[in-house]
């Protein structure tokens, strides 16, 4: 089931129970070892350690991150983990696990996950990589690992790599997953601006601090400023910046007129620093949940900080 | 009066916007920045079109504005000494004018100069007025000098809201009614001598970029061959976003390596390593 040959390989891997799981990532990371690529292992807690564990031997060769922590926002992963493993490796080959999608995933968190899966294929093509993403066919609900077939170019079944005949343009699949966010809570606060980012931070700063510490809340009040940034550059209209808690979170959801377009946005830095575009970057490096809505009629954008 | 405190936290080298809309807010705040300048040992200059009704306001209001007219600590040239040089707006007559009058103002013993500019002319279509953006850009480098405060007074009515968000971003600070003067969501920018370099204080962000890259390209403009490097201190900025730190970042390469910041804060740093730049070793 080796996928070591050059160009770009994203496959979907559907695994049943631990045991198919070690034995087939595995698989994976030996042959890309031996290939001589960089390898990167970047899943969720416990299916760390069970890798850890099993990779032993090969553990000087590998890099690896608690996908539940460094990818907690799924967002960030394409920049913050992905990209910028390939990034640290110029001019090489390198091979990635990269399991996005687990079973508490919350309903909120799950279409960002789709779209960067879809989105992978857009921010790797033509680079000279493979991502092999894990799918927990026991676990996970029936509509996420048809959502796998859609996002995959090619999926391992059984051991048996195939085509998948679902699978479409990444933008097409990732704007189905541009969808409506729930209505902020009844009795949130908000805050209308038109050019004044100081009192964007300054209402986010306020509400923020006072369930957040303080480095965390400084860092929801730069992310809400990026976010307001871009409305002050790119609409002519106001905004409205809305903050309330959830349990164990802290949310701040920022709308305007504007219309994001580039399914991208904030999943891939700009090349340079001459460049503008890093703000919505920096907000994924920052939040534990960008959710993006844009039509039209406006863009939504909403920012999860754990307390 | 009453006390409106719009603009009174404002001191020598501060460059503010000022959007006006109510009459009687603009007379009583205009009242205010002369009073305190007087009371300071600055010199008041008047700029703008409609300078008798501002006089009368100014008596109306108690200011002794003949006493101060006659004694220079009160000034209102007419507008085509100052902005329209033969009705044309020509940014090199205004940066003269400029000069002539903080050197007027030093010879006099004044400490320091208080400029209050009506904008209202720059809403017709005067010859030279697409110049104005990088005036008002380019003069953020005398502010520095800590020797001038200038107030631009833009009234909403007279302008569309996109070149008012526009001309904004050419100077350090705002003003509206409802939103004073705030030196801690502004920045201030001071040119220092020891060492040479710049002091920043207060928030740095999209809205006040070009004003940074502004005073930044002056001072490489400035530093003499002598000095081997200019120093940035930034240790007084409370908050920097990304638009505000690529030009920070910009900054040593355009002047390949002859400026240094000086004063980073954890949070600066980790926002240059997320540029994807290293903290500069030599600058703690």
């Amino acid at each position: 089931m080796s996928v070591h040959a050059t160009g770009f390989h994203h496959p979907g891997l559907l695994y049943r129970g631990s045991a198919e799981y070690v034995a087939a990532v595995a698989d994976f990371v030996r042959s890309a070892v031996t290939g001589g690529d960089p390898v990167l292992v970047a899943v969720p807690g416990t299916n760390l350690d069970l890798l850890r564990g099993a990779l032993i031997d090969v553990s000087d060769r590998v890099s690896f991150a608690d996908m539940a922590v460094a990818g907690r926002n799924p967002g960030r992963i394409i920049p913050g983990v992905l990209l910028r493993f390939a990034d640290d490796h110029p001019d090489r080959r390198v091979s990635i696990v990269g399991e996005p999608i687990w079973p508490d995933r919350t309903e909120l968190e799950y279409p960002a996950c789709a779209a960067h899966e879809a989105l992978i294929n857009a921010a790797f093509a033509g680079r000279d990589a493979a991502i092999l993403c894990p799918y927990d066919v026991v676990r996970l609900d029936p509509s996420v690992i048809a959502d796998a077939w859609s996002t995959h170019p090619t999926m391992i079944e059984d051991g048996a790599l195939r085509d998948s005949d679902r699978y479409a343009d990444p933008a097409v699949t990732a704007a189905t997953f541009n969808r409506p966010l729930p209505p902020p809570q009844p009795d949130a606060e908000s805050l209308v601006y038109d050019d004044s980012l100081a009192a964007v931070r300054c209402f986010v700063r306020r509400l923020a601090t006072a369930h957040l510490p303080g480095e965390r809340a400084e860092e929801l009040v730069l992310a809400a400023s990026e976010v307001a940034a871009n409305t002050v550059d790119h609409t002519w209209g106001f905004g409205r910046v809305t903050v309330w808690t959830e349990p164990g979170l802290v949310v701040c959801q920022l709308q305007d007129t504007g219309h994001l377009t580039d399914p991208l946005a904030g999943r891939i830095g700009p090349p340079h620093i001459r460049h503008r575009g890093y703000g919505l970057v920096l907000a994924n490096e920052l939040c534990d949940l960008m959710r993006i809505h844009s039509s039209p009629a406006g863009t939504t954008i909403r920012l999860h900080k754990l307390r | 009066m009453a006390r409106l405190t719009l603009l009174d936290r404002l001191i020598p080298g501060d460059h503010v916007c000022w959007t006006t809309g109510d009459e009687a807010v603009r007379l009583d705040s205009l009242t205010e920045v002369a009073e305190t300048g007087f009371r300071e040992g600055h010199r008041v200059v008047y700029c703008g079109d409609d300078t008798a009704d501002v006089l009368a306001a100014f008596a109306q209001r108690g200011l002794p504005t003949g006493r101060a007219l006659a004694s220079g600590d009160l000034r209102v040239p007419p507008i085509e000494s100052s902005y329209l040089t033969a009705g044309v707006f020509d940014p090199q007559a205004t940066l003269s004018f400029l000069h002539r009058e903080i050197g007027a103002a030093r010879d006099a013993g004044y400490r320091g100069l208080r400029i209050v500019a009506d904008m209202s002319w720059a809403s017709r279509l005067v010859p030279g007025i697409e110049r104005l953006l990088d005036y008002e850009t380019e003069i953020n480098k005398i502010f520095a000098e800590g020797y001038v405060l200038g107030v631009c007074a833009y009234d909403r009515r007279a302008f569309t809201t996109a070149s008012l968000r526009t001309l904004a971003r050419s100077h350090p600070g705002t003003v509206r009614t409802g939103r004073p003067f705030d030196p801690a969501r502004a920045l201030r920018v001071r040119h220092t001598w020891q060492p040479f370099g710049l002091r920043l204080e207060g928030e740095a962000d999209l809205l006040n970029e070009s004003v940074l890259r502004a005073v930044i390209d002056h001072l490489l403009e400035i530093l003499p061959d002598e000095y081997p490097r200019a120093a940035v201190d930034v240790s007084g900025l409370t908050f920097v976003d990304t638009a505000a730190a690529r030009v920070l970042l910009q900054a040593p390469d355009r002047a390949a390596g002859r400026i240094r910041l000086v004063g980073r804060s954890p949070a600066l740093d980790r926002l240059i390593e997320f540029h994807g730049a290293e903290p500069p070793a030599d600058t703690a």
